[in-house]
Order: structure tokens, then sequence, then C-alpha cells
């Protein structure tokens, strides 16, 4: 078998290895297979689906009457209805692709943002802890930060999913509802403001995400502190702002901060502003600054504490 | 997650010493909400600044008071036209002196906010379904389950037992939660604490049969109770019409409504819960859901398959 | 896909074993000739009646039919082979999708099954924030002993896996040997007539390894009956002439090693031998007597070139084909047993344990 040994011989790979951070949009790539591998985030998904479709089909409605309303006349009861009579229903919606339509949409498009979060922060970071698999990321050579930025672009993901990429879909629709030349030219400031806001929501959650998975790890903690961030702080701070007539005290509702530096993204009014009042958008974004300054302090902390423990 | 819980509880607890030491549920020491920025009397200041000696007297000096406004000026030249203004701008001087009026309106803003909203629409319910699903969440989450699953004991018996094991931290945070708001609310906290505690203990052990069940169904227990909190109890508690009568939280609240209304506060001062079913209805569905979904739970635990690989 | 249609199907053909076995399907596993067993009077220790299982569209065991009644029985096949699978299904942690398995004649996933059987699990997790020794006595108060009565047990089973004098840091910061300790101490709590050990030998070191056989052996020979899985026939073989070999979801192969080796040597089998110039090598090998016939051009794809060779008495043929591959300088290309069940039981007597 003299032969045998020329079939077989180690010829090493030739290449040149690419830098770390496509390691890092590996790693994203991964963790989002993993994540929409669940039967339940495609739950969720659903959900969120449910808020775009009612914008959706609603912002067509509010044209679809007022355009009826043009030509015929309304009577109900003998009483001849107005077009405001019949839109003011949607009017805290503002349906009419102005500003607050998408700022509303990604207000509301919150409530299924937060359990998605506490999903994929226990599902792409708790789990790595838990199920010691850790280990495997690490011993690649890419730095902690590689592996934190692959996970928070793996979330971000999630969240323009979810936020930015239907709302632009919203302002696609208007712009087909009106008159789409001036529409998208005279509008073409909101989509800017849309993807501004989307990218408030990813630099701010996503770190966010991982700073309170790394810290909890399991999914039951992990939504108790989102819970309490997005549902009891806004209740809390409302009625403190209410009672106590400061508008500081919203500062604490950090899904009512991102979503006035999204307003001020999308240069709305800040008198239009609901609730009302509202602090001034310099004061959102300080603190929106300071909860992610926050948040990448203590990942800085526990990366330097080298250990694993699993 | 014990500490999560606690310092959830905490917010709370500090809200609600905030609120009740600012009196904002006082309508004596409530700021009335008047336009004008510079003066912002108490209640019990504008009411008695309306009484018709005060009036009179700040015709003629004005003082620190606010300046009279046209219909609250007096009148001496029209005595008749005077007498009934005065009698008029009386009423919440007379109001004030209502120590019952006073007692229920405290009472019942506190039971509307602090109880039925702050406690059962968000600490109950997220505090039971931390503790209650993680009676089998946590060992899924560690694949510790099989050690319990190899003993030579019914799996109905396994059920039950995880669920009487969790309820007393369900009690302990469910209920003790409510006794530490209750009093930090002061005396109103102290009477709604002996009203009210009957419905929060029976609340509490419903919702843990279910979030038990949740727990021991499905993969990830807590993202599925999170979207039946906050999206089918929350939603269906503001929907009219009879779909309200699957939310569990309806009926603990229908308790403390007819124990505020039998006790001789003023039912119509808790506008949500006009629609309250009788108590001897709660009571029975409260006490008769815990025993059928721990009964179907047994029957569902004691015919599923443990698979840690899956 | 319902239990019925699952039959039909069967039935018709559609559902075929994943390969031939080369035993029957019946087979039984008698050993520690004290318990002799009159058909009626005595239920079997553990039966397996044409169990299948499916998981999702995967069929995870295929008809196994398999009774034990005491002895040391080692299961062996390699991973995903379905041992573990059948090993939950004795402890009543699966339920089966066709068929029935039964512990004395109680069927295995009613709770009072497991009174008789002790089982010691593949997974490596436990609570733990408890002692070694807190998480044996929960156990055993879980049997439902008493305290005293389970602090006894506890300090009589640690005792026996060697672990009653450092049973008391908490589980957590334990090694692996010490883990599977404490496995199978929880196993033997309530003395039970059946144990079931997922490979309970991995990972351990040489001298564990060592005591723990020692162990088995000391509860064989108590008159208990020890089903003990594993990937490597080696560690078994020292344990036990007495073994199951898995593949793919069936039996393959069941007996005493003897038996499976003469059943092996009656047994023909098909191998494929890449190899130049076939119809040389052809010639060659239709000279051995153990050599039943050669296929020279078997449909294999285009530019293959092999030979199909159908023998007797494998072991030996491999023997003589080996010298003749060295004689005469042949180009042995790859050398495979065309039957499955033949590869996987020639796998673990060649390869795994050649030397026996």
């Amino acid at each position: 078998m003299a032969q045998t040994d020329t079939l077989l011989r180690y010829r090493p790979w030739r290449g040149t290895a690419r830098g770390p951070l496509y390691a890092s949009t590996a790693l994203a790539r991964a963790s989002l297979k993993l994540l929409f591998r669940r039967r339940i985030m495609w739950g969720l998904f659903a959900l969120a689906l449910l808020v775009f479709f009612f914008f959706f089909y609603a912002q067509y409605l509010v044209v679809w009457i007022t355009n009826l309303l043009a030509t015929d006349s309304v009577r109900f009861a003998g009483i001849p209805v107005t077009v405001r009579g019949i839109t003011r229903f949607f009017e805290p919606l503002a349906l009419n692709g102005t500003a607050h339509t998408f700022g509303n949409f990604i207000w509301y498009q919150g409530y299924v943002l937060v359990i998605v979060l506490a999903l994929a922060g226990s599902v792409l970071v708790g789990n790595d802890f838990s199920h010691g698999s850790l280990p495997f990321f690490l011993s690649k050579p890419i730095g902690r930060w590689h592996y934190i930025l692959g996970k928070c672009l793996a979330i971000g993901a999630v969240i323009n999913l979810l936020t930015t990429f239907p709302a632009i879909l919203l302002w696609v629709e208007a712009g087909l509802l009106y008159d789409w030349k001036s529409y998208y030219l005279d509008n073409f400031t909101l989509l800017l403001g849309i993807i501004g806001y989307g990218l408030v929501l990813t630099l701010t959650l996503s770190p966010l995400t991982v700073a309170t998975a790394v810290l909890v790890r399991r999914t039951a903690p992990m939504a108790m502190i989102w819970m309490g961030l997005f549902v009891l702080l806004p209740m809390l701070s409302g009625s403190l702002v209410e009672s106590v007539d400061d508008t500081g005290w919203r500062l604490f509702d950090v899904w009512n901060n991102l979503y006035l530096c999204g307003l001020s993204c999308l240069n709305a009014d800040h008198a239009m502003v609901r609730p009302q009042p509202q602090p001034p958008y310099w004061q959102a974004w300080l603190a929106t600054g300071a909860v992610v300054g926050a948040c990448l302090l203590y990942l800085r902390k526990r990366i330097q504490a080298v250990e694993i423990v699993s | 997650m014990g500490w999560v819980s606690a310092g959830l509880l905490g917010l709370v607890i500090m809200w609600v010493t905030v609120m009740v030491s600012r009196g904002v549920w006082d309508v004596e020491t409530q700021r009335s909400r008047l336009s004008d920025k510079q003066y912002r009397p108490s209640n019990k200041q504008d009411a008695k600044r309306l009484l018709p000696t005060s009036r009179y007297r700040d015709l003629g000096g004005g003082g620190e008071n606010r300046p009279l406004r046209a219909h609250e000026l007096p009148n001496p030249l029209n005595p008749t036209e005077d007498a009934l203004a005065s009698l008029v701008l009386s009423v919440p001087h007379a109001a004030m002196q209502d120590e019952g009026f006073l007692k229920s309106r405290k009472f019942m803003k506190y039971s509307r906010y602090v109880v039925l909203l702050v406690f059962t629409g968000f600490v109950l319910p997220l505090f039971t379904l931390t503790y209650a699903s993680g009676a089998f969440g946590t060992e899924r989450e560690s694949r510790s389950l099989v050690w319990l699953m190899t003993r030579p004991i019914p799996r109905s018996g396994i059920y039950l037992a995880k669920y009487l094991g969790t309820l007393p931290w369900c009690l302990a945070f469910g209920l003790g939660g409510f006794v530490a708001v209750c009093l930090a609310g002061g005396d109103v906290g102290r009477e709604a604490l002996t009203r009210y505690w009957p419905a929060a203990a029976m609340g509490t052990v419903a919702f843990a049969s279910l979030f038990h069940l949740i727990g021991a169904i499905f993969r990830r227990p807590v993202v599925v109770g999170l979207v039946y909190v906050f999206f089918f109890e929350t939603v269906v508690a503001v929907l009219p019409g009879s779909l309200k009568l699957l939310s569990l939280t309806f009926y603990a609240r229908s308790l403390m409504y007819n124990e505020a209304v039998s006790a001789g506060h003023p039912g119509q001062m808790l506008p949500t819960m006009t629609e309250a079913v009788s108590s001897e209805t709660a009571w029975a569905v409260l006490a008769l859901a815990p025993v059928l979904i721990t009964l179907l739970g047994m029957w569902l635990f004691s015919r599923s398959e443990y698979r840690d690989d899956e | 896909m319902s239990e019925e249609s699952k039959t039909d199907l069967r039935r018709a053909g559609v559902v075929r074993p994943l390969m031939n076995s080369i035993v029957p399907n019946e087979v039984h596993v008698h050993q520690g000739g004290s318990r002799a067993r009159s058909p009626n009077s005595v239920e079997p220790l553990l039966l397996f009646e044409q169990v299948s299982k499916w998981y999702g569209s995967v069929l995870a065991l295929n008809q196994v039919t398999l009774e034990l009644t005491g002895g040391i029985t080692g299961l062996v096949g390699a991973n995903g082979a379905g041992k573990s699978t059948l090993l939950r299904m004795a402890n009543g942690q699966l339920k089966p999708t066709l068929g029935r398995v039964s512990v004395r004649g109680t069927d295995a996933w009613d709770w009072k099954a497991r009174r008789l059987v002790g089982y010691c699990p593949d997974i490596d997790a436990f609570y733990e924030d408890l002692s070694g020794r807190r998480f044996v006595w929960t156990m055993a108060r879980l049997c439902g002993y008493t305290r005293a009565e389970s602090n006894r047990r506890t300090e009589a089973v640690l005792e026996r896996v060697g672990m009653s004098g450092r049973a008391d840091r908490k589980l957590r910061g334990y090694s692996k040997g010490m883990r599977q300790r404490i496995k199978l101490a929880q196993a033997l709590l309530h003395d039970p007539e059946l144990l079931i050990l997922d490979e309970p030998l991995s990972g351990i070191d040489p001298i564990g390894r060592q005591e723990l056989l020692e162990l088995f052996q000391a509860l064989a020979a108590q008159g208990k009956c020890l089903l003990i899985s594993s990937h490597e026939l080696e560690a078994l073989e020292k344990l036990t002439n007495h073994v199951v070999i898995m593949a793919r979801g069936r039996i393959a192969a069941v007996g005493t090693l003897q038996q499976i080796r003469e059943m092996l040597d009656d047994h023909p089998v098909s191998v494929r031998i890449d190899v130049d110039r076939p119809r040389e090598v052809a010639r060659l090998l239709l000279g051995l007597p153990e050599v039943l016939a050669v296929d020279v051009a078997p449909k294999l794809g285009a530019g293959v070139e092999a030979i199909v060779v159908k023998a007797r008495n494998p072991k030996r043929f491999f023997e003589l084909f080996g010298q003749i591959a060295v004689e005469h300088q042949l180009n042995v290309r790859q050398l495979e047993p065309l039957d499955e069940s033949a590869h996987a039981i020639l796998g673990y007597l060649l390869g795994g344990s050649g030397r026996t």
C-alpha cells in the first residue's frame, strides 16, 4: 500500500482570516436563526403584525371615508354627518401619514416588543450562560465586545423588524394614498426620522437587553425587570406627573423617553405629544443617553471579570 | 429572582408613599387644576376662598390670594343674585366638611389606582406568574425534572405537590405585596387591607393555579403568561360585553368592588367596575377555578411525557 | 399520525423496518439461573412487546421485543441508536407509540412500576445548590420513606457508592465521577429489583471505573437485574458476557458474545470492496472456501471499480482477505459490509474488542 500516503496529505488553508467583526455578524445570524426557530417567537410576531395591519388598514380607511364623504353625504338618524365626525375616532392615532402616525405606531408596537425582547434576552444571552455555550464563542479568536456586538446586532435586527421596517411600509402606504410625488418629496424627512427613531431604539434597547440578560439570565426575572421598566414605571411616573406636576418624573419611563427621542427625530411638534405634559426633548435625549451609558459601563465591568462561571 | 421582586415591590411602595404623603388622593389637599401657574391652592384653601366672608375680604385688599374671577366677585347691589352665587360657591366648602364624603373619595381613589390598577393589574399577576410558572419552568430550564419523574409517585401527585409548594411563595409575594402596599397607604391603606384581603388572597390562589398549568404545558411559560396577562387580561378588562367573564382579575375586582359598595362607598367612583358580578358568583368562580384548573393540570401532566432533549 | 394508521402503514409495508435484523424479533434474555421462570406464575421483570417510538417523523425505536429476567445485560450501540429511548421507556419516562412495555406485568408508565426500577439517567443536571447527601436524602423522601428511614437509606447507599465521606459539599463543585456516583446512589435508594443505568461509566477515570464495575457485580450477585448501556463494548465486556446490540432503533443482535459470533458465522455477509483490478481480485477471492459468490460489476455508480463479495464466517474471511491484500499488494480504497446490522455487530466485535 505504498501509494496510499500520496493520496492523503494535509494542505493548509491559504486564505486570510477576516476580522473579528465578521464573526460578530456570523454570531448575529446564528442568534437570529436560534430565535426564529421557536414557535413562540412567531406567535409574538403575529401579534406585532396585528398592530401593523390595524394601522395599515385604518390609514386606508380614513382616506376612504374622507373621499367618500366628499361626494356622498351620510345621514345618521337624519343628521348629516361630517367627515370629522367619523374620523374623529381615529384622531388620537393620527392616521394621516404625519410624524405622529409613525410615532404612535412604534409606541403601540412597544407592547409586543417588550415581550419579544424579554424572550430574546433569555434565549440569546441567558441560555449561553446557563447552558454553558459561552466558552464555545469565547474560545474563538474574537473579543468579548465582539460577542456582545453580535448579540446586539441580532436584537437590533429584531427591534427594527418589529418597528422601523413596518413604519417605513406605513410611510410608503401613506404616499400611495395621497399624491405620491408630492408626499414622498415633502415628507422625505419623515422617512429619515423613522430611520432615526429605529436607530435610537436599536442603540438603546440592544445594550439594555444584553445587560439585563447578563444580569439575571433566566426568563422569569428578566420578564419581571422588563415589565417593571415598561409597564410599572410608566404607570407610576404618569400618575406622579399628574399629581406632583413635575414633568421630570416622566423621565423614569424609558419607553416614553425613547418616544420623545423618536418624535424629535421625526421633527414633531412638542406641544402635540401625548400624554401632556412632557419633559423637553433634550431631557429625554439625556436620560436615554444615561441608560445606554449605564448599560455599557455594566457590560464593561462584567467583561473585565475574566472567569466564566456557568 | 427574589431581589427583583423585592425591587419592584419597593418601587410600588415608594410610589404609594409619595402619593399618600402628598395627599394626592385626598380631595382637601389636592391642588386645583386652574390654568394659573403661579397660584395653585389646595382644594380646601380654594373652597375657603370662595366662601362669602373671604370673597368680601378679598374684594378690598386682594392680599396673597388670586384676584377673583368675574363670577366670583361679590355683588352686594343685587342681593338675590349674590345670595344665590354665595350658595353655589359655598358648596365646595360644605363638601369639605362632610367627613364621610372625604373618606369615601380618598378610599375609592386609593382603591382605583393602587388596588385595582397597580396591584391587581400588575403586581399580583406578574408575581404569581413568575413564581407559579417557575415550579416547572425552572426545572425545565435546568433540566432537573427527571429526578422527580423517576420517583415512584404518581405524576398527578407531582403536579399537585408542586402547586402546593409554590403557593406559599405566591401568597408571600402576592398577598404579602398587597399587605405591604396597603400598609404604605396609611389609614386608607389599612381600611383597604381589611376590606380587600380575601379578594387578594383568592386572586392569588386562582392565578397561581392558572400559571402553574401554563408552566406545565409550555416550554416558555413566562412569555405565554405575559401575553395572557398584558394582552388578554388588560384588553378584556376594558372591553364591554361578557368577554370579561373569562378574565380572572375581573372576579377579584368584582369582589373588591362589592366589598367597597357594601361598606357604603359610592360605586360610581370605580367607573371601570360598574358591570361587576355579584359577590356570590365571584366567590364561586374564584373558589372553583383553582380546583378545576388544578384537576385539569393533574390530568394533562399525568399523560404527558417529559423529555429534556426537546 | 394516529396509532391505528401507523399500524396500517406497517401492515401495508410503507413503514418498513429500517434494516434487516439478523436476529428474530422474539428475544429472550435469561440469565442468573437461580431465577427459573415458569410461564404463568411470575411475570418477566422487564418486557418490551413490539415497541416502536416516533419522535415526530423520526423513528427512534423500531419494533423492539425484549425480555429481561435477571443478571447483568449490556446495551451497546452507537450514539443515536436508540439506547436512551429504550431505557427511558423501561423507566416510564416515555410512552411507546406502539406496543407495550411492562415491569413485572405492570405497565412501565404506571408509577407503581417505578417502585421496582432504579434509574440512573445520562443527563448531568442536578439541584446544584444541594449537597450530595441532601440530594440523595430528598430523593429518598420522595420515594415515600420517613425521615429516619431516609437517613438510614441515604447513609447506606452513599457508603455503597463510596461517597459517604465527601457528600457534604454542594453538587455544583462535584467532579464528573462524583456526580455519576451520586446518580447511582439515588437509583439504589429503594432497593429496586431492576437497575437501569444509562452510560454510568462515561467520564469516569480507570480506578473509579474498576470500583463501579465491582459494585455492579456485587449488585448482580445480590440477585438484582442490571441493564447497563454504553457505546463501547469493551467497557461492558469486563462486566458481562451478555449484550444487546442496537443499531438504528432496532435490536441488531442479542445473546452472549459467543452466541453472537457464532450467529454471525452462520450468517453470510455481503462486503463491498473498492479495489483496482476488480476482476483479478474476484478470481483470487473465489479461491477462498468462505466466499460464496462475487459480483464483479455491482451497480454502484459509473466509474466505480468495486466488487461485492458474499462470504460466510466473516471473521475468518477478513483475516484471509487481509493476507491476500498484503501478498498481492492490492490497492483497497474501501471495505464496507453492506448489511447494516452486520455492520454494527462487526463494528463492535472486530473494532471495539477485536482482540478477544
